[in-house]
């Protein structure tokens, strides 16, 4: 009974399971895996103990990757709005971004991939983080190249014409 | 790398090319061409452009006596820009754009409605008065006549206004885009 006024025990904390592809169990905190809208829409309809999503199109290497991103960024906030709570100084978003940058900063197969699961669960400023990447790395290429890069065997994919 | 990326996906990419590039899009297939002139992909690609403050024309009226103005920006490479706008009483048009990193180039900008051009409105455009700039667009005017021009495209428009219009003879004018509109004004 005392314990439950005592601010200093925090509740245990509430997990998620995400399985990858490739058959791995990643347990991660709610808020983590609430990053990503896809779980989020219909989250609370799911059961509790029913907590637990396959994630058919993401091998365990970039699922590690986005559950890192996730966590990071959930960590974040959180100390971002506590500085910004205590008024004190913070150099927090800039911090976070050079962390981006830095995180991004991956070969072009796994940058793919992350765009790819990024895509997938719906992460907004991952996928943005990953887009720009991608933009940055076709920069000045000609359609030809960009149509290699991006296995475009049909023009018309990109004809925002083509279905009128 | 065999990697199937969703076509929206793609588009989102393609939007945060620097103009440069998507201008040769043009002149490779109809399907890239049609693109570059959808409505939807030019809002996007210049949320895109403004988002990363790419685009960074602004204009100065230096001296009223000198009727001389400045415009200064970024182009969407990053490289920093430096484009001018002289005029004097008679209102004679220079476009300039200063390129390189240590503005060290200077590059006159083709004005497509200038000398060369043989317009079904009367004397070319070097002689207009310089409106303002907004996103990327410059605008200039000789009386009644508008005139919208990109540099960057080298697309232009000229809109004919009616004989009670003078706009080169209000000193102030403001070029800008209204949102709720979603079009270009001129107030003076």
């Amino acid at each position: 009974m005392k314990d439950s006024f005592n601010p200093s025990i925090e509740p245990p904390k509430k997990t998620v399971t995400l399985v990858s592809s490739d058959g791995y169990d990643f347990e991660v905190e709610e808020e983590v895996a609430l990053e990503s809208q896809v779980i989020k829409d219909g989250f609370e309809d799911k059961a509790v103990d029913d907590r637990e999503y396959l994630l058919f199109n993401v091998h365990s290497d970039t699922l590690e990757l986005i559950i890192k991103y996730c966590e990071k960024h959930v960590s974040s906030r959180k100390s971002i709005s506590a500085a910004a709570a205590s008024s004190s100084s913070s150099n927090g978003e800039e911090a976070l971004k050079e962390w981006d940058e830095h995180f991004i900063s991956v070969d072009t197969n796994t940058l793919y991939d992350i765009l790819m699961a990024a895509d997938y669960l719906n992460i907004k400023s991952l996928l943005d983080l990953a887009i720009q990447k991608v933009a940055d790395t076709i920069h000045g290429r000609s359609p030809e190249q960009i149509r290699k890069k991006f296995n475009i065997e049909n023009d018309s994919i990109i004809d925002p014409w083509a279905s009128e | 790398m065999a990697k199937n990326l969703p076509h929206e996906v793609i588009i989102e990419i393609l939007s945060r090319l620097p103009t440069k590039t998507l201008i040769t899009f043009r002149y490779d297939s109809k399907p890239w061409c049609n693109l570059t002139y959808d409505t939807n992909f030019i809002k996007m690609h210049l949320t895109r452009v403004l988002e990363r403050d790419d685009l960074n024309l602004f204009v100065t009226d230096t001296s009223l006596n000198h009727k001389e103005l400045e415009l200064k920006g970024v182009d969407d490479d990053g490289n920093e820009v430096e484009s001018r706008l002289v005029f004097g009483y008679e209102f004679h048009t220079h476009l300039y754009c200063i390129d390189g990193t240590l503005f060290d180039k200077l590059v006159q900008l083709r004005n497509p409605l200038g000398m060369s051009f043989t317009n079904l409105f009367g004397p070319p455009f070097d002689d207009s008065k310089a409106m303002g700039t907004c996103n990327g667009i410059i605008c200039l005017a000789r009386r009644n006549i508008v005139l919208l021009l990109n540099p960057t495209t080298q697309e232009f428009k000229v809109l004919g206004f009616g004989e009670e219009f003078d706009f080169d003879y209000h000193q102030n004018n403001g070029f800008g885009y209204d949102g709720s509109s979603d079009d270009y004004m001129l107030v003076n």
